[in-house]
C-alpha cells in the first residue's frame, strides 16, 4: 500500500476549507472489502 | 388565445438552492495522483454522530482518455462500479438522494485502470442535516 497526497477543498455551511492529505492507494491485486461493518459508535 | 408564459422552456433553469431548518450545504473535492492499477477513495467523509449525509450529486475526473472505474463506497466497500471516460456525473438526483447515515464514512472511490500514473478528482455534493431537526 502507498500513500499519496492529495488536496482537498471542503465547504460545509460558510465555512471553506483548502487542505491537504494523505490518502492510501491499494493495488488492484489486493482483494477489495465487501462485507459492510456498521461504524463503532463513540462512548 | 395563448397568454402567459409558454409551458416549457428551451433551456434549463437552474433552482435556488434552498436548505431547510437543520441542514447545510455540504461539499468536498479531492484531487491527486492515483499510481497505476491502483485505486484510492477520494472525498472521504465521515458523518458526524447526530446527522446524516444527503449526497445530491457528484462528479469523477481524470486525466486518462480511456474507461476506467469509480465507485461510491460506503465503510470501505464499493457500492455498484461505473466506468467512465475521463468525465462522469453521478447519476443522483436531489430529490432521490444517497443517504449516509451517522458515523458511516462514505468516499468516492477512483480507479486508475492504467499502467502509468493519472491524476483523479472526485466531486460530492448535497448537505447535512441534523436528525430530529
Amino acid at each position: 500500500m502507498k500513500k499519496v497526497k492529495v488536496r482537498r477543498i471542503t465547504i460545509i455551511g460558510d465555512k471553506i476549507e483548502i487542505t491537504t492529505r494523505m490518502v492510501t492507494m491499494k493495488h488492484q491485486s489486493e482483494p477489495e472489502e465487501t462485507t459492510l461493518k456498521p461504524p463503532k459508535k463513540e462512548k | 388565445m395563448p397568454r402567459g408564459q409558454p409551458d416549457y422552456y428551451t433551456q434549463n433553469v437552474p433552482s435556488q438552492p434552498a436548505f431547510g431548518e437543520g441542514q447545510t450545504n455540504w461539499m468536498v473535492a479531492e484531487d491527486g495522483d492515483i499510481a497505476a492499477s491502483s485505486y484510492a477513495d477520494l472525498a472521504e467523509y465521515t458523518v458526524p454522530d447526530g446527522y446524516e449525509l444527503h449526497l445530491m450529486g457528484g462528479a469523477f475526473g481524470s486525466d486518462f482518455p480511456g474507461l476506467t472505474r469509480y465507485s461510491v463506497s460506503l465503510m470501505g466497500v464499493a457500492l455498484g462500479i461505473g466506468y467512465m471516460d475521463t468525465f462522469v456525473v453521478l447519476p443522483l438526483h436531489p430529490a432521490a438522494a444517497y443517504v449516509v447515515p451517522a458515523l458511516y464514512t462514505m468516499a468516492l472511490r477512483v480507479y486508475n485502470d492504467d499502467t502509468i500514473v493519472h491524476n483523479f478528482a472526485a466531486l460530492g455534493v448535497g448537505f447535512i442535516v441534523k436528525k430530529g431537526a
